[in-house]
């Protein structure tokens, strides 16, 4: 029922290499296939990620894999020495309003200053709104 | 800041400018698109100032790869290429540059056929140096998916580029 993942005697780390029949129409998969990718060691991949030197994977079976990523690694290590060019921070800073930056608070984490008159306001909201509750509630028990 | 302090913004935009930038860049592949990003994001970030929580330099890099995803999602561009940095040249010879330069071209070609979650993952491991835990804080994943992506964008890259560099 199941294949033996180890049954063609790859216990070494490297994963199985699958074809990818790029010409199969579309349709007849039942998922797309995205970019056609070349399996790569896991080990390989541990010394890309850093986490084990490059003697561990200097061997003759992965030396292609080795030599195609240290070439990639001439570009990426340019850039990686890119840096923002000198004009885009003046730009930057024309472009930011002179005035502070706005600052938006839910009304409900906003601070209350409580006066005399908004707690005279307060309690006469609150008194109107009892009366007609009062008034409201004793018309409907009639 | 908050009180509209821009000249502590600018130590700011001096001080993480340069990752965004370069995420930007590999990113779009463009230098115009990333200096446009880049600007737009640190307005934003500007104006909305009261709103960090955490990490400024986490807040407004998920502001670059949020403009970044968006300009993906509505441009498709078949090549791309970008100005030189201001490093001066390593190689000896004008065949070497030409190597340096065609290198360039292929992988900037490469890097923007693959999906964007691929190359996002791809450039912040490589270019950006950055470890999966950092990046999936930063994208609010899982080490483990993004281990697979980055796997997965190697062995698409490869498979690109093996025939003519392996």
């Amino acid at each position: 029922m199941f294949d033996d993942l180890q049954s063609d005697g790859l216990n070494d780390g490297r994963k199985r290499e699958r074809p990818v029949n790029s010409e199969r129409p579309l349709a007849d998969r039942e998922v797309p296939l995205g970019p056609p990718t070349t399996a790569i060691a896991d080990a390989v991949h541990a010394w890309l990620d850093g986490e084990v030197p490059e003697s561990s994977v200097r061997r003759a079976e992965w030396s292609r894999d080795v030599d195609f990523w240290k070439r990639m690694n001439e570009d990426l290590e340019r850039r990686r020495r890119m840096r923002t060019p000198a004009h885009v921070q003046g730009r930057i800073m024309e472009a930011i309003p002179q005035h502070a930056p706005q600052m938006i608070t839910p009304w409900w984490r906003r601070e209350f200053t409580v006066t005399p008159t908004s707690m005279l306001v307060a309690a006469a909201t609150l008194l109107a709104v009892g009366v007609a509750a009062t008034a409201a509630i004793l018309r409907f028990a009639r | 800041m908050l009180a509209g302090d821009r000249d502590e913004f600018t130590v700011l935009i001096t001080r993480y400018s340069d990752p965004l930038y370069r995420h930007a860049l590999c990113m779009t592949g463009s230098p115009d698109v990333a200096e446009d990003i880049l600007q737009l994001s640190f307005i934003k970030a500007y104006q909305h100032l009261a709103e960090v929580r955490g990490r400024f330099d986490a807040w407004v890099f998920r502001i670059v790869a949020n403009g970044c995803k968006d300009w993906l999602k509505n441009i498709r561009r078949s090549h791309l290429s970008y100005d030189e940095d201001d490093q001066p040249s390593g190689y000896a010879t004008p065949e070497e540059e030409l190597d340096r330069t065609e290198l360039r071209s292929d992988l900037d070609v490469a890097l923007s056929s693959l999906p964007a979650s691929l190359r996002e993952a791809f450039v912040m491991k490589h270019v950006e140096g950055r470890s999966y835990e950092e990046m999936a804080d930063l994208l609010g994943t899982t080490v483990g998916a993004l281990k697979m992506r980055v796997h997965r964008a190697r062995e698409a890259l490869q498979a690109l580029l093996e025939e003519k560099y392996a």
